[in-house]
């Protein structure tokens, strides 16, 4: 697991001034945000894994806890895709390219990318879980040989809604990655694809799936993860093999702030991506 | 030896004397309130306070973790202008801090606090304060009011995080121990108030703390209390205490250990610059998990009453080996529904 790589030289309180130097308009209501820090050093340095996340600031709106988007191998700035849904992700929104903002991080445990490797890997997203997912696939896929098979399950509400739709195509047309998506509605029919929820997507890799050999990264709604397990351990895989990363509140994303406790467990310290054996002893985790 | 003695009516000589090289922290008096006050001289300070062996409202966890403070200051445009290192409480303080008249479970209090300050990421806000603090505390030789149970959170006898501490060994004299650099200095600084400690002196201390030793009692057992708790995750209890509970968040303010913070933007009028301030939170608020999307992790009441006993009594044992309670009792005091913590934790353990 790779740590904070910033000098926290200004004390992890305080945000590194960061530009925005690209804004990638994804759907009616997501963005991607490319993000490089002002300070040269702190850049250079900046390192995470899959997983992880970083607090963004939006001077004078507020700060909230957003998951890497981008592969750790791509250096010098990162990505992170961001839905509009509260005030602050309202306001980056607004924001244009050269536009400052604020950040900490990157805070966390993310996907267990190093642990396992020469694994078959097994993703499974919903709606913007594509984000942070996102990150561990093109990881992957940056060192291929790492890894055996890799399969993608991607879910989302509408066409419309469906996230980086032509990366996704080019991953259709490979022949060593089995990349599968989904919409749950198609009320405009100009969908040519499989329709309904993510989990409508696993007779598609059932016969792929070594369950000894299979580890699965999962994000998404909390509402998808219950469906999502349970089809997960029809196909045998167990408790230990399956990552999900956990949404909640943060206010300092270091342990101390206290609004993102599950449990007896922090979801900036000890996640936010927990195993599911893990999860299976945490009260309130789902 | 190390150990001095000083005579009780000396004890306003002692703060002031540190008043003209420290800035000194005393319990005082505001608006009848027994609170930790800065002070220039003894005259302001509740020498009461200290022998009626009343706590101060607020702990001391105020001194390094304010209320309300500054982290940090920006400008809308530009990003950060002033980190918190230059805007800091400790920063605008060129003195050193002395808190005098610290109870014992006060100084089990800041020493939790300090480690859950240190652990993990440091916080620079917080450790800066308590860097260039001392902490002068008082002995307790018995509980100092029915609310207290401090024995049974082996709070009352901490082994670090106060710098001297001053026992009564006779109606007239204390001794001060040092357990500190800082503390050996101060007593070696100030020698016209502290005097050579005698045999008789060193007899009385050893005296002193047998009759604290038998005067303390535990009232109910804490060993193993995490897991009861786990294992009782679902039961009636919660429910029974939540109806009582009107969640205003005033056991989490008074309390020594509890940190939750929330940050807020404070932006000037012209919209060009601001600051983010940190204020304390309080687990039992509503919008405490609540995320975008209207979301709510704790949506049911009895979720918030339960995670605060969950917080204290279950992740900060496993997480730091220590207690989330040093049993001051301020919970049990400040209260408006009469909740007892005591209560709460006997009936989850079945002896009540």
């Amino acid at each position: 697991m790779r740590n904070a790589a910033i000098k926290q030289n200004v004390g992890v309180c305080t945000p590194n001034n960061a530009k925005i130097i690209k804004i990638t308009e994804l759907t009616h209501n997501t963005k991607l945000f490319e993000i490089q820090l002002e300070d040269e050093h702190s850049n250079k340095h900046f390192d995470y894994s899959p997983g992880q996340f970083v607090l963004i600031t939006i001077f004078g709106v507020g700060e909230i806890p957003i998951g890497l988007t981008s592969s750790p191998a791509k250096r010098g700035t990162f990505e992170l895709g961001i839905r509009k849904v509260g005030n602050v992700t309202n306001k980056i929104h607004q924001m244009k390219v050269g536009d400052i903002v604020g950040i900490r991080g990157p805070f966390g445990k993310g996907f267990p990318v190093e642990e396992n490797k020469h694994k078959d890997l097994l993703y499974v997203c919903g709606g913007t879980g594509y984000f942070p997912i996102r990150s561990a696939f093109k990881d992957a896929l940056d060192r291929r040989d790492d890894y055996g098979k890799i399969m993608f399950l991607y879910g989302d509400r509408c066409p419309t809604d469906v996230l980086f739709p032509d990366e996704n195509d080019g991953y259709m047309s490979k022949d060593d990655i089995l990349f599968h998506q989904s919409v749950d509605r198609d009320d405009d029919k100009c969908w040519d694809g499989n329709v309904g929820v993510v989990t409508t997507l696993f007779p598609n890799i059932a016969k792929e799936v070594d369950p000894e050999n299979t580890v699965v990264f999962v994000a998404g709604p909390a509402i998808m993860y219950k469906y999502v397990i349970i089809e997960l351990e029809k196909l045998g895989i167990k408790n230990e093999n399956i990552y999900l990363s956990l949404e909640r509140k943060m206010k300092c994303g270091v342990g101390k702030c206290c609004h993102c406790g599950i449990g007896d467990k922090f979801a900036c310290l000890d996640g936010p991506v927990f195993s599911l054996d893990q999860i299976r002893g945490l009260l309130e985790a789902l | 030896m190390l150990s001095k003695i000083i005579l009780r009516q000396d004890l306003p000589k002692l703060v002031d004397a540190l008043a003209n090289d420290f800035l000194v922290i005393a319990p005082t008096y505001e608006k009848k309130v027994p609170t930790f006050s800065e002070v220039e001289s003894s005259s302001e300070v509740e020498f009461d306070i200290l022998f009626n062996e009343k706590l101060p409202m607020l702990p001391p966890k105020k001194i390094f973790f304010p209320a309300k403070q500054t982290v940090f200051k920006y400008s809308l445009t530009k990003g950060v202008t002033d980190s918190c290192d230059e805007v800091s409480d400790a920063a605008n303080h060129n003195k050193n801090i002395v808190i005098f008249g610290v109870s014992p479970c006060d100084v089990s209090g800041v020493g939790v606090l300090e480690r859950i300050f240190k652990e993990n990421y440091s916080d620079d806000v917080f450790l800066q304060l308590r860097d260039k603090t001392a902490i002068i505390s008082m002995n307790c030789l018995d509980h100092c009011y029915e609310n207290c149970f401090c024995e049974t959170m082996s709070s009352n006898d901490p082994k670090s995080g106060f710098d001297i501490m001053l026992t009564e060994i006779s109606k007239s004299k204390l001794i001060a121990v040092p357990n500190s650099d800082k503390g050996k200095k101060i007593l070696r600084d100030y020698p016209e108030i502290f005097t050579q400690i005698s045999e008789k002196d060193s007899e009385a201390y050893t005296d002193a703390l047998n009759l604290k030793n038998k005067n303390f009692k535990t009232e109910f057992l804490v060993e193993g209390l995490a897991s009861h708790i786990e294992d009782n995750f679902e039961s009636k209890i919660w429910e029974e205490f939540t109806e009582k509970c009107l969640f205003c968040g005033s056991c989490t303010f008074v309390c020594p250990t509890c940190y939750c913070y929330t940050v807020k933007e404070i932006v000037s009028v012209d919209l060009k610059d601001g600051e983010r301030q940190r204020e304390w939170d309080s687990c039992y608020f509503p919008e405490f998990a609540l995320v975008a999307g209207d979301h709510n992790f704790r949506e049911k009441k009895e979720q918030r009453f339960r995670y605060r006993y969950l917080h204290k009594f279950v992740d900060l044992p496993r997480r730091y080996n220590l207690e989330g309670c040093v049993g001051c009792g301020r919970c049990v005091t400040y209260c408006p529904a009469n909740i007892d913590v005591r209560d709460v934790l006997k009936k989850i353990r079945g002896v009540m």
